[in-house]
């Protein structure tokens, strides 16, 4: 079974990115630009099992997301913040908004592997 | 099984200490210097963290410090190992959040820690973790970031502890704004201190109606509180988009107000931890001010009525006097004596005449405008200020006064049911006239109130005469 990971930012570089690296481990990418259309489409594809998400985007940003994603039927899917920014303030209110993780750009493709793989308990 | 970090510079001891850790069952990872072992820890967080006092890179305690206030490892115990027996050691663990310090030799000590301390966060764990790209170079950024802000804080709250100096809340939320805008960027910044009866809010030229309206919401402020508003360019005219964040502000467990901050742009992040600071330090100053104001209303009233006493009112006659003189206003006095007031203490005891006082002095209060001034002035005496008030008008408050007074019904602590009557005499400010000779004269109109058969209002009659004057000489032209 295919289980995919959904990538939320509104750069298409690290979009790609992100789907090359995941995608060299097989996993499925699925792709939004920001946090609206990532509501979107966590409640049309029930394969995401991991959100991989911006902070600073236009429309809907990354905590205001969070918080959303909360009030659906989707709210148990983990989702990771994928971002430049590392302040403690704003890493604190992920946390308490429900996300499980914080990867702070730039990435290595194994970083992001390893956390799809814990999160999603894969070997 | 639970899973460790252990930080330990020292080969042999680090490997000695996790052969008996994982005979326990425990799974050790093994860290040399501090840096790598906290960055290990926020990538993937353990269970717990055992860290040397002296680890290359950065000490035990400042990776203990560090791993606390991360959002990833705040709750990881992390327990150091090192000298004991010294105090500063002892003080600085304890001040980092360390669940221990041990000494190296003592492991059983150590273990027995560990295994209460797992215990203690099991409920609380959560795996949040938090990787970081450059690692070590990152860490040590974090923690040199971490110690600014450390130090941000407690210069902020010294700051705040020194407001203590500032006796009245409108300098204090002066000096606290002219201080916190300089450091921090928000919209609007407000205090509200119930029992100083202080609302004040400190927000930029435009859009000081909104931001009023919005600091009385989320405050809670009673409609009848009037604001202390500053205008001020420093603060910022962002539009709204987080809400307003707001705490209470403490005194050990006690409320003593309540600080709101609407956060700009470029202030959003920070803004709740600096609220924190500022609730959990204004609790101080604000406290000083509401012990200021007792005593201030201590030393002011008369214990028996609430009303001003002899020194308040003299102090207020001193200062308001001079100004009605130099700006022609207006200024009568009257002096009101209860009568017969010696038979109902000789008669009844002296907790009917307390109650009889008590009661004539809120009849009069609530006759006489907010802008009078009442006070005790000795005894049975009781000495009204009318500020703005001439003759014809003193003469008619004080009737009023008087009508009031006759039909009170004065109920005693033991039932009894008394009524009362009270003289009066006016005197209105003549010009160039002093306080005390204008007194004087009240005083002499009250007693011919009270030879004239008492329960009346006299007037002095040197101002009688100035009434006549003006329309003697238009009777002359």
């Amino acid at each position: 079974m295919s289980r995919a990971v959904m990538i939320v930012d509104d750069s298409p570089l690290v979009c790609r990115q992100v789907e090359r690296a995941l995608c060299a481990s097989g996993y499925t990418v699925i792709q939004a630009a920001d946090g609206r259309e990532a509501l979107e489409k966590l409640l049309a594809w029930p394969e995401i099992s991991l959100v991989m998400c911006d902070i600073n985007m236009p429309r809907m940003d990354g905590l205001e997301f969070l918080a959303q994603v909360r009030a659906t039927p989707a709210s148990a899917v983990p989702v990771v913040m994928l971002t430049t920014e590392s302040q403690a303030e704003l890493v604190r209110r992920a946390k308490e908004l429900g996300a499980r993780g914080w990867i702070t750009k730039p990435f290595t493709p194994d970083a992001l592997v390893a956390t799809a793989r814990k999160l999603l308990g894969d070997c | 099984m639970h899973r460790l970090i252990l930080i330990d510079p020292v080969a042999s001891s680090r490997t000695q200490l996790a052969k008996r850790l994982e005979a326990l069952g425990y799974t050790v990872t093994l860290a040399e210097d501090g840096i790598g072992g906290a960055g290990l820890a926020l990538a993937d967080p353990p269970d717990a963290v055992i860290a040397d006092l002296w680890t290359p890179g950065a000490s035990g305690v400042q990776i203990c410090r560090f791993l606390r206030s991360e959002p990833a490892t705040a709750r990881v115990p992390v327990l150091l190992r090192g000298d004991e027996t010294d105090r500063r050691n002892r003080f600085w663990a304890r001040r980092a959040g360390a669940a221990t310090l041990v000494g190296k030799g003592r492991v059983s000590e150590l273990l027995r820690v560990l295994e209460r301390e797992l215990e203690a966060a099991a409920p609380e764990r959560d795996d949040f973790f938090m990787q970081l790209p450059g690692g070590a170079t990152d860490v040590r950024e974090r923690i040199a970031r971490h110690l600014d802000m450390a130090l941000f804080e407690s210069v902020i709250a010294a700051e705040v502890r020194s407001l203590s100096s500032c006796d009245t809340p409108q300098r204090l939320f002066d000096r606290l704004t002219q201080f916190l805008s300089q450091v921090h960027s928000y919209r609007w910044l407000a205090v509200y201190a119930p029992e100083l009866s202080f609302f004040g809010i400190h927000h930029h030229p435009e859009g000081g109606d909104a931001a009023e309206e919005g600091a009385r919401r989320v405050l809670g402020v009673t409609e009848t509180q009037s604001p202390f508003r500053l205008e001020d360019d420093d603060t910022s005219d962002d539009l709204p988009r987080a809400e307003p964040i707001v705490q209470t502000v403490m005194l050990g467990r006690t409320p003593v107000g309540r600080i709101a901050l609407s956060p700009s742009r470029s202030g959003e992040a920070a803004a709740e931890s600096f609220v924190s600071i500022l609730a959990r330090e204004l609790g101080g100053p604000l406290r000083v001010n509401l012990l200021v104001e007792e005593t201030r209303r201590l030393a002011s009233t008369d214990p028996l009525t609430g009303l001003l006493n002899r020194r308040a009112f003299a102090q207020w006659m001193a200062q308001e006097g001079p100004r009605a003189a130099r700006y022609g206003h207006d200024l009568s006095v009257a002096l009101l004596d209860v009568d017969h007031f010696k038979q109902v203490n000789d008669k009844y005891g002296h907790d009917a005449g307390d109650a009889v006082l008590i009661q004539v002095a809120r009849a009069v209060r609530d006759v006489l405008r907010d802008a009078d001034v009442v006070a005790r002035w000795g005894g049975e005496e009781i000495l009204m200020a009318l500020p703005h008030t001439d003759r014809v008008g003193a003469q008619i408050a004080c009737d009023r006064v008087r009508a009031a007074i006759e039909a009170l019904e004065v109920v005693t602590t033991e039932g009894l049911s008394l009524s009362v009557t009270a003289s009066l005499g006016v005197a209105t400010l003549a010009r160039g006239e002093a306080i005390e000779a204008l007194i004087t004269r009240a005083d002499g109109a009250m007693y011919r109130a009270k030879r004239g058969g008492r329960n009346r209002v006299i007037a002095d009659e040197l101002d009688a005469q100035a009434a006549a004057e003006p329309s003697l000489l238009q009777g002359l032209a």
